[in-house]
Parts: structure tokens; C-alpha cells; sequence
């Protein structure tokens, strides 16, 4: 997949890994849809330059000490030379990486529901660094050789107007908890064993309209998620809940 | 005719453009935004998130595609406002049944009980 060319506006998100938005829904998708575009492309390239370094420097060891090839030295040093500078582009291109969460949560999200924002700007905030981020760790103990390591990160929230006039608040905040302990294998060797496991916490509030469904009302909902491992929500875990406040909305008669 | 594509996932509403073209397989008329961009704007946007071949692209298509996959997976009924053709004005509080109404209606204005287009489908033993 190639790269969409990025505009100053999109190069900043992807360099500040923040997003704070006040624009309408299309404004929105235009923008943050190229961003996540270029962060899919950037994830194939890191991961193809990930593996490249190390198994260029690996074959550059096995030719330099090698030396029934002619010239083995120029080969494994030239191999070796090669390997550390994709190891240092794909140190630098991981700068570049922001959260999965943008391209396979908030964008499907914006994109779904397109037709029912209105034209009035939204606004969105978005934290678009790694869900493990340094940042975001807000506790770390040692308890029986077992060190758990907590990271809480609200990385999603919205304001916006529908086109029934109802209004939309959500608010999305994800605790990742991470274990990790040493574990002695059948041949003798220490491995470290790590887990992770997230709880997401979605809540929602929607203001009906009075004109529209009789009486002004807010409705709120909300659902937690446990999952294992930390991959990013369907945006259909949110559109559940927003689903599930609309189930109890009767419409005013005409 | 006005285009015949509903509007929006959590609640419906006609979109009622002006018509640009009818959509090849389901022979709804559609405004331009209802058409399909990668169909060269021959299908209507729900027929074309049909297409199981589609590439993943978060898109107009991509959104039709997964409204119709939503309610499916979901039993989920969202209100219509304004159904129009179907006579009702304004709020009706209705709800869309998978099939647009509308078209079902229209067509069927237009046929008799023993009109058969040779393919079985809905209705057909």
C-alpha cells in the first residue's frame, strides 16, 4: 500500500500523535483518513524493515567468518553496514507509528456515522500515542515475582450534533494491565512470560431533541469490555451503545 | 424522481436529491452521491458494497456496506423520519425493513400480482 502524501496539517497529528478537532464530520474523515492511511503503509514498511536488519546482520556475521567465500570480508562488512542503517531508518520510522486505534476504531466510526453527524463542526480529541505509552503508565508494583504494570489511556472523546438535532457526547477510556514474570523452561533456561489484558470503558450521552422526540431528555449509556491482548475495538462496540439509547427514543408524532 | 437512498445508520432519512442516473443491478434511481465511485457511478453505493472483492476502504461504500451488515448483525431497527412515498408526512416514527420501502412501493405501482421476471427472490416459491 503506498503512502498518501500527507499535508501540513495531517504531518503535524502524525508528529504530535494529538488530535483536537473542531471541524465537520467530512472535514474530519478527509482529514484523518489519509492520516490513518499513512500509518497502515508505515506499518507494513516498519515491519518489513524490522526484519530485514537483523537477519542482514545475522548473514553478514556467517560471511565474515566464513572465508571459503572470495572477498567474504568486503561482502559481510558491506552486509553488515547495510543491516545497522535499516535498523536505524526503522528506529526512526518508529517515531512515525501512532496508535492502531485511529484507523481501526475512530475512523470507521466517523465514516459510519457520516450521514447522521449534521453539518455543525464536531469536536474530537484524540491521543494518538501507543496505548503503552511511557506517558500513559500510572502504576507499576512487584508482587511475588510477578511485576503488573498499569497503563490507562483515554484516547477518544466527542461532541457533535446529529441530524436529528439530537446531541452526541462520547467518551472512550482504555486501562491495559500488563504482567510479567520470569518462568524457568524444561531445558533450564529463564524466559519472560508477559500478558495483556484491556478493559475498555465506553460511555455515551445523547440529548434528544424536544421537537423532534417530545421532550428534551439526556440519556446516558455506557459498557465495559474486557479483552485479551491489546488490540484496538470494532467501532461497533460504540456504536452499540449510542445504538442502544436510540432504542429507547420514541419520536414525538407529527 | 428523487433519489431513493436513505440516509444516516442510527436513524434513517430519505436523501431525496435530485436523481443522476438508476442504479444497474437494483434499478433504484440515485443522486451522484449515491453512486458508486469504483463502479464508475453505475451502481448504487449499497449494491456495490455487495461486491465481496472490495478493497478495505474506509468510504461512502465501505459505511453502506456495514449499515446494511449493522442491522443485520444487530436486529437493529432505526427510526425513519419521513417516509414520503410511502404517504406518511414528517415524523413517522417508522422503521426500515432491510428493503427500501420506497423502491418496493413504487415498483410496485408499476406491476401486477402475475408480473414474473423469471428470477426467483422475495415472494417467489
Amino acid at each position: 500500500m503506498p503512502k498518501p502524501p500527507l499535508n501540513a496539517e495531517q504531518a503535524n497529528i502524525v508528529r504530535q500523535q494529538q488530535v483536537s478537532l473542531h471541524r465537520p464530520i467530512d472535514d474530519l474523515s478527509g482529514i484523518l483518513g489519509p492520516v490513518a492511511q499513512f500509518d497502515a503503509a508505515g506499518d507494513s514498511s516498519r515491519k518489513a524493515l524490522g526484519c530485514t536488519g537483523p537477519v542482514l546482520i545475522v548473514v553478514s556475521l556467517f560471511v565474515l567468518f566464513v572465508n571459503t567465500i572470495p572477498f567474504h570480508l568486503f561482502i559481510g562488512l558491506g552486509l553488515l553496514a547495510a543491516g545497522i542503517v535499516v535498523l536505524v531508518v526503522w528506529n526512526r520510522k518508529k517515531a512515525e507509528d501512532i496508535s492502531d486505534n485511529l484507523r481501526q476504531c475512530a475512523v470507521p466510526l466517523l465514516v459510519a456515522l457520516r450521514e447522521d453527524f449534521g453539518s455543525d463542526p464536531i469536536e474530537i480529541k484524540l491521543d494518538l500515542r501507543p496505548p503503552m505509552a511511557k506517558e500513559k503508565q500510572t502504576s507499576k508494583e512487584k508482587v511475588n515475582k510477578v511485576t503488573t504494570t498499569i497503563y490507562t489511556d483515554p484516547w477518544m472523546s466527542g461532541d457533535g450534533l446529529l441530524h436529528d438535532g439530537s446531541r452526541l457526547r462520547w467518551n472512550v477510556v482504555e486501562t491495559i494491565v500488563e504482567k510479567s514474570y520470569w518462568k524457568r523452561g524444561s531445558s533450564g533456561k529463564q524466559k519472560l512470560k508477559t500478558k495483556k489484558k484491556k478493559r475498555v470503558e465506553i460511555e455515551v450521552d445523547l440529548t434528544l431533541k424536544a421537537k423532534t422526540y417530545g421532550e428534551k431528555q439526556t440519556l446516558h449509556g455506557e459498557a465495559k469490555l474486557k479483552r485479551d491482548g491489546i488490540d484496538p475495538i470494532p467501532c461497533d462496540a460504540i456504536i452499540n451503545v449510542i445504538a442502544d439509547l436510540y432504542k429507547q427514543a420514541q419520536p414525538a408524532a407529527s | 424522481m428523487s433519489c431513493m437512498a436513505q440516509r444516516g445508520l442510527l436513524t434513517l432519512r430519505n436523501c431525496d436529491n435530485p436523481e443522476a442516473r438508476n442504479c444497474a443491478k437494483c434499478g433504484r434511481p440515485m443522486c451522484s452521491e449515491h453512486l458508486s465511485a469504483r463502479s464508475g457511478h453505475t451502481m448504487c453505493l449499497e449494491c456495490a458494497a455487495a461486491d465481496p472483492d472490495k478493497d478495505r476502504q474506509y468510504d461512502a461504500e465501505w459505511a453502506s456496506g456495514y449499515r446494511r451488515e449493522y442491522y443485520r448483525r444487530n436486529n437493529y431497527a432505526p427510526i425513519l423520519f419521513g417516509v414520503g412515498v410511502l404517504g406518511a408526512v414528517g415524523l413517522a416514527g417508522a422503521y426500515w425493513d432491510h428493503v427500501d420501502r420506497r423502491a418496493f412501493h413504487a415498483n410496485a405501482a408499476n406491476r401486477t400480482l402475475d408480473d414474473d421476471d423469471g428470477v426467483a427472490g422475495f415472494g417467489d416459491s
